[in-house]
């Protein structure tokens, strides 16, 4: 199942090796913009969704309060929260979905194309579907005295090669902190507020587990990125940085004014009404509905 | 506040490392530097096969597919306390060695060229290494060493193909490749021909290291086995699809163009060339004009996946060892596939075949192995009269 996405993108990556003068290192960044830009329709969408999950946590927080000792009737307010407001409860998790399998193809990609011993190279063989490839293999598959097959630390490669996975987790930690620079405010003002509310009742607790779990992806993922890029191999790591460096222009305010432009731009978001209704439980005849203010 | 942080960022720990986990089981990646080699042996007087793989190498019986053990000069096996000592060569003891060539024997020594750029003296009988850090290299070695009374050539992995002297192991010259060496050269009436992945074949003379040829052979694609000199004139394939036939002076006389790469050492038997490649095809061709052989019409292809080895040619079969697992017998006059036998699992067989003749004193039958890179089949025997699978041999 995996060569379907596999084989094309082996071969595209090898075609752009041809394309621009037997640059291994070109073609694997050229082939990640390529699928960035691919992808960005999908990215633009998550960050919509995960500004407006953001935009409803006071009437989140709201609910909470009035349904504090009903679990069962809060989930389902919410529910119907999101789906008055037109959001995707799984919107941020679908498109990480659609994302990984691709981000597994081009990391067997390069790994398959750049290959530098016996046994994996005879496994290439298969994959090129279009003719007259073969005769640019092997790669080359050296950059800079790095080895692009082997992990980018001593012995496989120079001491210099350790950089590779510094610069990922500076750049994750960069992309990281500017898909989240948009959201920064109200999540500071939220946390405060339920900070306060702490100390009285248990309300705000989803928000600072939210928040925390936010704060937290800022350190894990950088760590994540960077232990991965350490122990697989250098071309994974130059993957990871330019898909990095391509997010920090994407997620720039004039790359992304640029890229809106090209792609349509995100829908705005419904306005926020204050008057909050669960019809569901009007329909039950209890206690119903709840008044924002 | 705190705690509630806390548990959430080790639930993201947990989440982040399975997600980590799953990404690096989940890729598709091929780990590994090359396959296992068999060379047939004698020590102390017995036949044994060598099993040169990865981090060790181990002598068996070539009939019954058991360790073999160290024996003294009576034949009393070799013990420490109860246990006997098994003639098996460890890399962890040497520095992390890994072996995928067969040995060069000479005066009672195997020399084992090693991934870690290092050779390896060991005594035949005992298996005791003589001389783990004497012989360096200045890269790793995935092919065979062609050794002279002057000369041991040794084919490097990333470059180059270095002439060491005999006696001392100074380098003594170069033929200098632009990528790997992955296939011994050959040695034919004083010229060295040496094919490298570079796409080009290089002729040296052996001894001085000089050129023979003004410029090496271009063949279009990577080259991955020993030409084969037959009637003055040298037979290659390479990854263009094709396979050659050059003359001495280096030139392309004549080629046949086949469905993939071309990987495995062809083999000419009565002025037909069997070769195979990586979609599974065997060929049978007239060296005379390079066609295909009218007694087999079209090239052959018993299996669905690729055939890596070179071919075993028999009075009455062509076989051939798969990537899907399985060996096939070809009726040697027709190209037909007579019998198969699947190994269990179907391991990637990708080791060239190692014909075993039979003992008749011993009522012993004539044997084929095959070896693969899964350490639970890693070499299995198949007996030539009933096409069955007669031991496995596993670490």
């Amino acid at each position: 199942m995996w060569d379907f996405i596999l084989n094309p993108m082996v071969t595209l990556l090898i075609f752009l090796y041809q394309l621009f003068g037997n640059n291994v290192i070109l073609s694997i960044v050229v082939l990640t913009v390529i699928l960035r830009m691919l992808m960005y329709p999908i990215l633009a969408r998550q960050q919509e969704m995960a500004a407006r999950q953001q935009e409803i946590q006071p009437k989140i927080k709201k609910l909470q309060e009035k349904y504090k000792d009903d679990k069962e009737k809060l989930a389902q307010a919410q529910m119907e929260l999101m789906k008055e407001e037109g959001i995707n409860p799984f919107g941020g998790c679908l498109p990480m979905l659609v994302q990984f399998p691709i981000f597994i193809a081009l990391y067997s990609a390069i790994n398959f194309a750049v290959a530098s011993t016996p046994f994996q190279l005879v496994d290439l063989s298969d994959r090129l579907l279009i003719p007259g490839l073969d005769g640019l293999i092997p790669l080359n598959s050296v950059f800079l005295g790095m080895d692009l097959t082997a992990r980018p630390q001593p012995p496989d490669n120079p001491m210099y090669a350790l950089a590779l996975p510094l610069l990922v987790m500076a750049t994750t930690w960069l992309q990281f902190k500017m898909t989240t620079a948009s959201r920064k405010k109200p999540e500071e003002e939220e946390t405060k507020s339920s900070s306060k509310k702490d100390k009285d009742d248990d309300g705000g607790g989803q928000i600072d587990q939210a928040a925390a779990m936010q704060q937290s992806m800022g350190t894990v993922m950088p760590v994540m990125f960077g232990f991965i890029s350490l122990s697989l191999s250098v071309g994974l790591a130059i993957y990871f940085l330019t898909s990095n460096v391509v997010g920090i222009i994407q997620y720039s305010p004039p790359g992304k004014k640029v890229l809106d432009r090209i792609f349509g731009g995100n829908k705005p978001a419904p306005e926020a009404k204050d008057e909050i209704v669960v019809e569901s439980s009007k329909k039950s005849g209890k206690k119903s509905g709840a008044k924002g203010k | 506040m705190n705690k509630v942080r806390h548990v959430a960022r080790w639930r993201l720990f947990a989440l982040v490392a399975v997600l980590a986990v799953t990404l690096v089981g989940c890729a598709n990646v091929r780990r590994g530097v090359s396959w296992p080699a068999l060379e047939l042996v004698t020590i102390n007087g017995e036949s044994r096969v060598l099993v040169v793989y990865d981090g060790q190498i181990n002598a068996i019986d070539p009939y019954f597919g058991t360790q073999s053990n160290v024996e003294d000069a009576d034949g009393n096996v070799v013990r420490e306390g109860n246990n006997p000592v098994q003639w098996t060569i460890q890399g962890s003891d040497l520095d992390g060695a890994q072996f995928f060539v067969s040995p060069f024997e000479e005066n009672s020594t195997f020399l084992f060229p090693t991934y870690n750029n290092r050779m390896i003296e060991v005594d035949v009988d005992t298996a005791q290494v003589a001389n783990a850090n004497a012989i360096n290299l200045t890269d790793g070695v995935i092919a065979d060493i062609v050794v002279t009374d002057e000369f041991i050539y040794v084919p490097y992995r990333q470059e180059n193909v270095v002439a060491l002297d005999r006696e001392t192991y100074a380098e003594r010259w170069i033929v200098d490749t632009v990528e790997g060496v992955w296939a011994a050269p050959l040695l034919h009436e004083g010229v060295l021909y040496v094919a490298s992945i570079d796409h080009y074949l290089y002729a040296v003379d052996a001894v001085t290291g000089t050129p023979v040829w003004d410029v090496p052979v271009d063949l279009e694609g990577a080259i991955a086995s020993t030409p084969v000199f037959y009637e003055d004139h040298l037979y290659v394939g390479s990854y263009s699809h094709n396979m050659y036939k050059i003359s001495l002076n280096g030139e392309i006389v004549d080629s046949y163009e086949g469905n993939n790469w071309v990987w495995g050492t062809p083999v000419i038997e009565d002025g037909i060339l069997y070769y195979t490649d990586l979609s599974g095809y065997v060929y049978a061709i007239d060296v005379n004009d390079m066609t295909l052989d009218v007694s087999w019409g079209e090239p052959q292809r018993p299996a669905n996946r690729g055939i890596r080895p070179a071919p075993l040619v028999t009075d009455n079969y062509v076989i051939v060892a798969a990537r899907n697992g399985t060996v096939y017998w070809l009726d040697r006059a027709t190209g037909t596939t007579v019998q198969q036998a699947e190994i269990e699992g179907r391991p990637e067989l990708l080791s060239d075949i190692l014909y075993i003749p039979a003992d008749e004193e011993r009522g012993l039958p004539e044997l084929i192995l095959v070896a693969s890179t899964n350490n639970k089949q890693l070499v299995s025997a198949l007996n030539m009269d009933t096409f069955t699978v007669r031991w496995v041999y596993q670490r």
